[in-house]
């Protein structure tokens, strides 16, 4: 969806035509899924919490501002979300961040020719993601899942630009260290 | 380190990662929904404007013509009163 697409689509919202809720749902249905998933680790909860950032847009849609990104504001509500939850059950710390809890859901569309061992690193990649602790893994999915700008999460997660460009070199670092301790022990366990 | 856990790798990487979706069901449930509050959002937006322009209609007439009588001049400040500490207690309340 380019920006003008997207400026259209929120100058109809703002005008509440319900037309326009639909190919907003479809540009970032699975996107915003796919972040609530790998943020809570759980796909019940990943599909009410989705569900309620679309009914937030739809209470919302006619007092968005016109220069709205649509993109931004949905993760925001998404993570807002997620450290709700998280707060109301007190479980940030706890389950948070446990491999155990994590549900491989295999993904939709995988071709069958893919190479074992990028669907390998996909998996380590997905379980060391799951691992990490929540201000980290947060920062990795805005901007190395969803390809936002530094800038653009730093404002997603209301931090400094400075701040979420430690955070990510820190989290990249953290990631790194994660997949090459589980190279090692895939390894250490193959080896007699 | 080589190979793709070199951390600029990863962070490539974690690009290719695969979406996933949400249940087909729920999420025609959910645009559904959507799409009814903002109908429903969007009458009552329209019958809040009829509204007001009836409230200002009664009141800027008067005040255009200057035909205002002191009990409506007294009605219409007690009113804003009203609706002022409202709005008071719904920033600063409890």
């Amino acid at each position: 969806m380019d920006r003008n697409d997207e400026l259209r689509l929120v100058a109809a919202l703002r005008r509440g035509e319900e037309a326009a809720f639909a190919p907003v749902y479809d540009a970032f249905r699975s996107r915003v899924f796919t972040f609530i998933l790998r943020m809570v680790n759980r796909r019940a909860i990943a599909e009410e919490l989705a569900q309620e950032v679309w009914l937030r847009l739809a209470v919302r849609a006619m007092s968005l501002r016109e220069d709205t990104r649509l993109g931004p504001w949905l993760f925001t509500v998404a993570r807002n979300l997620c450290l709700s939850y998280w707060r109301t059950r007190g479980i940030e710390g706890l389950h948070d961040g446990d491999p155990a809890i994590v549900e491989q859901v295999p993904a939709q569309g995988a071709s069958p020719d893919r190479s074992a061992e990028s669907s390998e690193l996909r998996l380590q990649l997905d379980a060391a993601l799951a691992c990490l602790p929540r201000p980290y893994r947060e920062a990795l999915l805005l901007v190395g899942v969803e390809g936002m700008s530094p800038a653009t999460a730093a404002a997603v997660c209301r931090l400094s630009p400075e701040a979420m460009r430690k955070r990510l070199e820190r989290a990249r670092d953290m990631l790194a260290g994660k997949i090459k301790m589980t190279r090692h022990r895939g390894v250490s366990r193959r080896e007699p | 380190m080589t190979g793709p856990e070199q951390p600029d790798d990863l962070l490539l990487a974690l690009g290719d990662l695969p979406a996933q979706e949400p249940d087909p069901a729920r999420s025609r449930a959910v645009l559904a929904r959507a799409t009814r509050t903002i109908a429903s959002r969007r009458r009552l937006a329209q019958k809040r404007f009829v509204v007001t322009a009836a409230v200002y209609g009664r009141l800027l007439a008067p005040l255009a013509t200057g035909g205002l009588s002191a009990g409506f001049i007294a009605a219409a400040v007690a009113q804003a009163v009203v609706v002022l500490q409202r709005a008071h207690a719904g920033i600063f309340g409890p």
